[in-house]
């Protein structure tokens, strides 16, 4: 009978193990899948590299976090873009205190190169452009409705109701449109 | 002559496919007669397309980097959690920062410590309640008075049927003139109510969404009392059929006054508060204060040079707390105590032969301690040794 239980104790242990690498494969898988996309997004959302490389950082951070917590979210491409676009809404600051200590005690061997600036042209330059006129938050709606979130998930971001996302989404897809044909014009003519 | 922009409108509605049966057949039989129309809703389609295909860019390597970190530290967490702390705080060599900062946390708490709190008068701005007659009627009356309206912080805790708040986040809370509504997880919002006050002073909460367990239309209704100074405030339910939002409201609230997008507290009333989010490895900071200060920081910290989650915590005098804005303290020009969690060791490795301090400057734990001793305001005692997790604080041997 004690063996029976220890046996049963170390089956449960291994169990353990194999799902934890399971949650860390299936995190890292996500991670593969999503992250270029996901800067994609957040560049044209927040406009500013160092702004959505943030976002995205900390997107992946709550992640992992959520996955450790067993709250792995059913439909995960859908939360990182949600979450990813409410830390831009939110615009937190987070790190300034820490920031300032660290000019003053590490190098910044791994300070940002200037490459991170130059992949945001590559994006489709125009688009982006004529996102970069809208208000944030119509960016951001217009974003995730083009990541194929639901009406009621994107008011959630926004913090709205659904019936006014509904028309705050196409008041913003007339704007982009506007937006780029002016764009459009000034580049031909 | 046609209002084109109502159909413009539609053009974009159907974009999206929230178009009722008859509004698309207007639009439909609108496009027939309108190239105008036509034209535009065929961009606005292409629109949508560019949108859904906007070529993805490769972040910077460090995310990538930081995101394996974060796997690790939960890894090893999980695996060994009797031991995690000290997991956390394998440390080799020299960890001079982290024992400096572990010794400048511990005067912290040993200057603010001591403090005896004064007692901060309770006054009660809204009249005594009464039970409303029905409890189906949706709220009705005044809104939320101004003095309520903000993000409000309660003490770390767990609310069954809330959704858990995020690692060493506290209870979040919201109120606007029309809504209340908890924000613990980003991208969600729960108990998102509606608000009013009514005639009497109660204050009346009615569920706009099905709801970590409370039902669409739940109608509860509640008190708050405010301290002197508004900064804090306690709710009190008198009647509400969801119980977990009862139990998530019957509780002090903070005001978040932070000026960087964050919940620090801002200017402080003279009392004790529990820290957000600073010392989530080794338990949350209590402090106290007398007037005059504020909670400037309160976050937790990650990113492209930390790889791991560290807390940091400011308290400034509210003088100079007055000259920050959302990009924190001008340089060079504030005072402010800071607290930094940093759970592994750093390396000094900066060429530092061209940095010269300012004379007078604190350079050791006891002259910092004199240092502070000579503010207005704060009472110090003496620095004392302590070992967390099995690391000595600066100044032990």
């Amino acid at each position: 009978m004690d063996e029976r239980t220890e046996l049963g104790t170390e089956t449960v242990a291994m169990e353990r193990v194999a799902r934890r690498a399971d949650v860390a494969d299936l995190l890292t898988a996500i991670f593969d899948a999503e992250q270029a996309r996901l800067y994609a997004y957040a560049l044209a959302a927040a406009h500013d590299p160092e702004a959505a490389a943030d976002a995205v950082a900390e997107t992946f951070s709550r992640l992992v976090r959520e996955a450790y917590a067993g709250r792995m979210p059913e439909n995960s491409t859908a939360w990182l873009f949600r979450v990813c676009g409410n830390l831009i809404i939110s615009g937190r600051r987070r790190r300034s205190v820490a920031r300032r200590w660290l000019g003053h005690l590490v190098d910044r061997g791994v300070a940002r190169s200037p490459e991170d600036a130059a992949v945001a042209r590559e994006a489709d330059a125009e688009l982006v452009n004529a996102l970069s006129t809208l208000h944030r938050d119509a960016r951001i709606a217009l974003l995730l409705a083009a990541e194929g979130l639901s009406m009621q998930e994107i008011a959630e971001t926004l913090g709205r109701t659904p019936a006014a996302t509904r028309t705050f989404i196409c008041r913003s897809r007339l704007k982009l449109r506007e937006g780029l044909e002016r764009g459009g014009q000034g580049a031909e003519r | 002559m046609t209002d084109h922009s109502e159909f413009l409108l539609l053009a974009a509605a159907a974009v999206d496919g929230s178009l009722s049966p008859v509004e698309a057949a207007r639009l439909e039989t609108h496009l027939t007669t309108c190239p105008t129309c036509r034209s535009a809703a065929q961009h606005l389609r292409e629109d949508a397309g560019r949108l859904r295909t906007l070529p993805p860019v490769a972040p910077p390597a460090w995310i990538r980097a930081e995101f394996a970190t974060e796997i690790g530290r939960l890894e090893r967490r999980h695996s060994r959690p009797a031991v995690r702390s000290t997991s956390q705080l394998r440390l080799g060599g020299a960890f001079i920062l982290l024992a400096l900062i572990t010794a400048l946390l511990v005067l912290v708490i040993a200057l603010v410590g001591t403090q005896p709190p004064k007692p901060i008068a309770v006054a009660t701005p809204f009249p005594s309640p009464t039970r409303s007659a029905s409890p189906e009627l949706p709220p009705a009356g005044a809104p939320i008075p101004v003095a309520l309206q903000s993000k409000w912080v309660g003490e770390p805790r767990q609310i069954s049927g809330l959704q858990a708040a995020e690692e060493g986040i506290s209870l979040r809370m919201e109120m606007s003139a029309t809504e209340l509504w908890f924000s613990n997880v980003l991208g969600a919002r729960q108990y998102d109510s509606s608000a009013a006050v009514d005639p009497s002073g109660t204050v009346q909460l009615v569920s706009l969404l099905d709801s970590a367990g409370c039902k669409s239309g739940a109608l509860g209704q509640y008190t708050f009392a405010a301290s002197t100074g508004g900064t804090r405030i306690t709710g009190r339910a008198i009647n509400d059929p969801c119980h977990a939002r009862a139990d998530a409201l019957s509780a002090e609230f903070l005001r978040v006054g932070c000026k960087r997008a964050q919940d620090c507290l801002g200017d402080l009333e003279a009392g004790t508060y529990p820290s957000q989010y600073l010392l989530g490895t080794w338990g949350w900071l209590k402090y106290t204060v007398p007037d005059g200060w504020a909670n400037s920081a309160d976050n937790e910290v990650t990113g492209q040079v930390l790889t791991a989650r560290v807390g940091s915590f400011s308290l400034t005098p509210s003088a100079d707390f007055a000259r920050e804005d959302v990009s924190g303290p001008p340089p060079g020009t504030v005072h402010e105590v800071d607290v930094v969690e940093w759970p592994m060791p750093l390396v000094q490795n900066k060429d530092c032969t061209n940095q010269v301090a300012p004379s007078g400057a604190a350079s050791t734990i006891e002259s910092l301690a004199a240092y502070l001793r000579g503010l207005p305001g704060i009472r110090a005692t003496p620095p004392r040794s302590t070992t967390i997790t099995a690391t000595r604080a600066c100044g032990s041997t």
